[in-house]
């Protein structure tokens, strides 16, 4: 499709809002953007970022899965969420600043536990996931449901000063159970985190989501990227083709 | 006669840290007990390459440890 086509597809009110984003994307990069569905999983301190910018930047459809409340706690990398909003469900709160923000991406907020059977309820139709987790239990969950639906999964985690994000696409990639296998799935203490990290790195993902809709660049297939908040360097692991045996299969 | 060189180096990504240990074969496991690091939380690289617990490092390895984060 031909630019001009493409711009005559979006409205004057969309041209305007992301007038400094299609010189750069073009009206058909736009587009792309205005059909694409993402799964967050998580509302947390990656998920109150990835939200946001996926909203502002005009993703059509955001479906976003969390069954927490918002807790004092939560209000120091969370952005999402405000004092007075203590004790509210982050999906709810959060669906009213994004709409806020821009009314015209369809946002479906889910209030759940997330399971393998929710997101089984909400995968299809689904362009990328988006891992916002804060346990390998629950992203082992997502990975194997993902993986099953051939979509690919933007992870990250984060802790203390810590990073790391890799992209994980099924034909081209061994499954996030695989790479980071050991890890124990068990493992779902407390998070502690300077406040900066979470956001850092949920940019970073949606920045991938990105590159992966728009077909731009080269998206972190089989590489980790380890940020350290305290190095003014980024590392970036370069992973070779891994013997998963059955640990991917369904 | 020739005296080999026997360490294995070790980059530790959190601290930053190069260590060479003095030794000929070790496994994951004890490679990470050596260090002073969990097994459930790091991710041993040789050559690109996931290693596990069992695995073995020999000398004139160089491997990668990383400390893996769970939180979001």
């Amino acid at each position: 499709m031909d630019s001009l086509e493409a711009c005559s597809e979006l409205t004057s009110e969309e041209l305007e809002r992301y007038s400094r984003q299609i010189p750069v994307i073009g009206c058909s990069g736009q587009l792309v953007l205005k059909k694409s569905r993402i799964l967050v999983a998580g509302v947390g301190g990656l998920g109150s970022i990835v939200l946001y910018y996926l909203v502002a930047a005009g993703v059509g459809e955001v479906v976003f899965i969390d069954d927490g409340v918002v807790e004092l706690s939560n209000l120091q990398r969370q952005i999402l969420y405000s004092t007075g909003e203590i004790g509210e469900s982050k999906v709810l709160v959060a669906e009213r600043k994004l709409r806020a923000l821009n009314p015209g991406v369809k946002l479906v907020p889910v209030q759940a536990v997330i399971s393998e059977s929710t997101l089984e309820e909400h995968i299809r139709g689904v362009d990328v996931v988006i891992d916002a987790l804060d346990n390998w239990e629950t992203r082992f969950i997502l990975d194997r449901v993902a993986w099953r639906h051939w979509k690919p999964l933007v992870h990250a985690g984060v802790g203390e000063y810590y990073g790391q994000l890799t992209v994980i696409k099924r034909g081209v990639t061994p499954c996030l159970r695989c790479l980071f296998r050991g890890v124990g799935s068990s493992s779902r203490g407390r998070v502690v985190v300077l406040a900066t990290i979470p956001g850092l790195l949920g940019l970073l993902e949606v920045n991938e989501a990105f590159k992966i809709l728009l077909g731009i660049g080269e998206p972190m297939y089989n590489k980790i990227l380890v940020f350290n908040g305290k190095k003014p360097s980024i590392d970036v692991i370069e992973v070779k083709a891994l013997d998963c045996g059955d640990i991917c299969s369904d | 006669m020739v005296m080999r060189v026997v360490v294995i180096r070790v980059k530790i990504l959190e601290t930053n840290q190069q260590v060479e240990l003095d030794v000929k074969s070790t496994t994951v496991r004890e490679l990470l007990l050596r260090l002073g690091l969990t097994l459930s939380e790091h991710i041993v690289f040789k050559n690109g390459e996931v290693i596990t617990e069992d695995d073995i490092v020999e000398d004139n390895s160089e491997v990668v440890v990383f400390t893996v984060k769970s939180g979001g």
